[in-house]
């Protein structure tokens, strides 16, 4: 055994105790708390196993955005009652047999094979982007990307449809009351314009490293909320036609491009002369309406009337 | 190929986990932490078994399939929060009412 | 030089560790936070000592990623911890 494998070993155990901690746990707040750091201790093992871009998503979504957003919810659910697990033998069974089976197939598949890693090499050339993971995202699969992106506005409607009649229309969230000098103001005006450049600078670089649209966009959500929370800016009202642009812009740029295929033969095909300032241009705009879409799903429904 | 055996169990064991505490816990918050379990679970696994080229790299289809994933997942998470939320407003129960009156665990 | 980043990492892990043990006990909220946050600077320095590693583009960019979240996660906590979600703890006494 290896000082790596050694490292990966302690890594799994670690990733194991906390998610033990998260299920049996009797705090539901501890259960939230354990959920972040299961989620840091899951973008090391990305690392490990040669994925940033998908550690790039893990840390800003599974540990940032996710993490708040069951803070807040903990905070406002919990009873102080504490919650056991009931013990149900019949499901402990299966689950053990889910977990053999699952074991079972990832020690029968546990040999070398090359994948699509040969298919997405050749193609690379003129998929215009450079990071085989962004090609597959915005051209390979590009469907997949614009789904998602549907699926993300779908769930902000949904969670819209939930306010109450006479909040219709209004910001989201509540007014935040902060002291301008205190710690949380200091926060919200100095942290934002930094992680600002780092979204914007993880869009830019995604097409050639580790990076892009989604991995950028949470991260400008991230310090949209912070500024929020921080009271330095509100949240558009819901009703906003600028907003809903903004919300729509990355899809619909997307859909656009993608029609614009058919002139290359097929929807969604990029013209190899074209790919990159295309992929680039879908990217920023899909980006900024990621980061607000992302945003305003943490801040949840319109609480307060227009 | 250490690497795709270490992670991948962990992936099975973290799927059986999340599933267990998904049918054991009524508190609809523990139930939708535990639904992320299962889904981050079901990545790793994913991801282990895409590092399986000789040459040691990552196949980047599933890598884009796991980042589509994610995104869901949290998308999926924000909606069951904020109905959870909006349930727990209405009755200031956070939990389902039971369906059987007997069941009463 | 692999064998000693690899051995630095694996002490940062048993520390996290430790940490783990005070976000599992609490007993206050405030401390589960505090070991998350422990953690997450642990996180920070396993990624930088990793980026050596692995050599490969951007594990560095995504420790820098998370130290800044780390400070959002914070924020989310102190406000979650008021009594409508929206207050400043420092603001109200």
């Amino acid at each position: 055994m290896t000082l790596g494998d050694a490292f990966d070993i302690l890594l799994c155990l670690l990733i194991l105790t906390a998610a033990a901690g998260v299920i049996g746990g009797r705090d539901l707040f501890g259960s939230v708390a354990l959920f972040i750091v299961y989620g840091l201790l899951l973008t090391i093992a990305w690392v490990r196993l040669g994925a940033v871009d998908v550690a790039l998503a893990e840390g800003a979504i599974g540990a940032g955005l996710t993490g708040v957003l069951l803070l807040g919810a903990a905070a406002k659910m919990d009873d102080g009652a504490g919650q056991r697990p009931s013990f149900r033998p019949g499901a402990l069974l299966l689950c053990a047999g889910v977990a053999g089976g699952l074991g079972w197939a990832v020690v029968s598949l546990a040999q070398p094979a090359a994948g699509l890693i040969p298919l997405v090499r050749e193609n690379l050339p003129v998929a215009g982007a450079d990071n085989p993971v962004t090609a597959v995202l915005l051209n390979f699969r590009g469907w997949d990307t614009l789904m998602e992106a549907a699926v993300l506005l779908i769930a902000l409607v949904g969670v819209w449809a939930l306010s109450p009649e006479d909040s219709w229309g209004g910001r989201s969230g509540l007014t935040q009351r902060v002291r301008v000098d205190g710690v949380l103001g200091t926060f919200g005006r100095f942290l934002p314009p930094i992680g600002f450049v780092v979204g914007v600078y993880l869009v830019w670089v995604g097409t050639s490293a580790p990076g892009g649209a989604f991995q950028g966009g949470t991260v400008v959500a991230a310090v949209w909320l912070l500024a929020i929370m921080a009271g330095v800016v509100e949240p558009p009202p819901v009703a906003s036609i600028r907003l809903r642009l903004l919300l729509m812009a990355g899809p619909a740029v997307f859909l656009a491009t993608g029609i614009w295929g058919f002139a290359a033969g097929a929807f969604m095909a990029f013209d190899p002369a074209y790919a990159k300032p295309l992929i680039l241009a879908v990217e920023l705009v899909l980006a900024l309406s990621i980061a607000a879409t992302l945003a305003l799903l943490v801040i949840g429904r319109p609480r307060r009337p227009q | 190929m250490t690497q795709t055996l270490i992670f991948g169990l962990t992936g099975a064991a973290l799927i059986a986990l999340g599933f267990y505490g998904f049918v054991s816990h009524r508190h609809l918050l523990r139930q939708i932490v535990a639904f992320n379990l299962i889904g981050s679970g079901l990545f790793l696994l994913f991801g282990a078994l895409a590092r399986r080229a000789p040459d040691g790299t990552s196949d980047p289809v599933p890598q884009a399939m796991i980042i589509t994933g994610i995104v869901v997942s949290f998308a999926a998470t924000a909606l069951a929060e904020a109905i959870a939320e909006r349930l727990h407003d209405r009755t200031g129960r956070p939990s389902l009412p039971d369906l059987d009156p007997d069941d009463d665990d | 030089m692999t064998g000693f980043l690899y051995a630095a990492a694996l002490v940062i892990l048993a520390t996290i560790c430790v940490s783990m043990w005070r976000v599992l006990r609490g007993p206050t909220r405030a401390d589960r936070i505090m070991g998350a946050q422990l953690i997450g600077t642990g996180g920070v320095a396993v990624l930088v000592l990793l980026s050596l590693v692995h050599r490969q583009a951007g594990v560095l960019d995504l420790a820098l990623l998370l130290a800044l979240l780390a400070a959002f996660a914070a924020v989310g906590f102190v406000k979650s911890q008021s009594a409508d979600g929206a207050g400043d703890p420092e603001g109200e006494s």
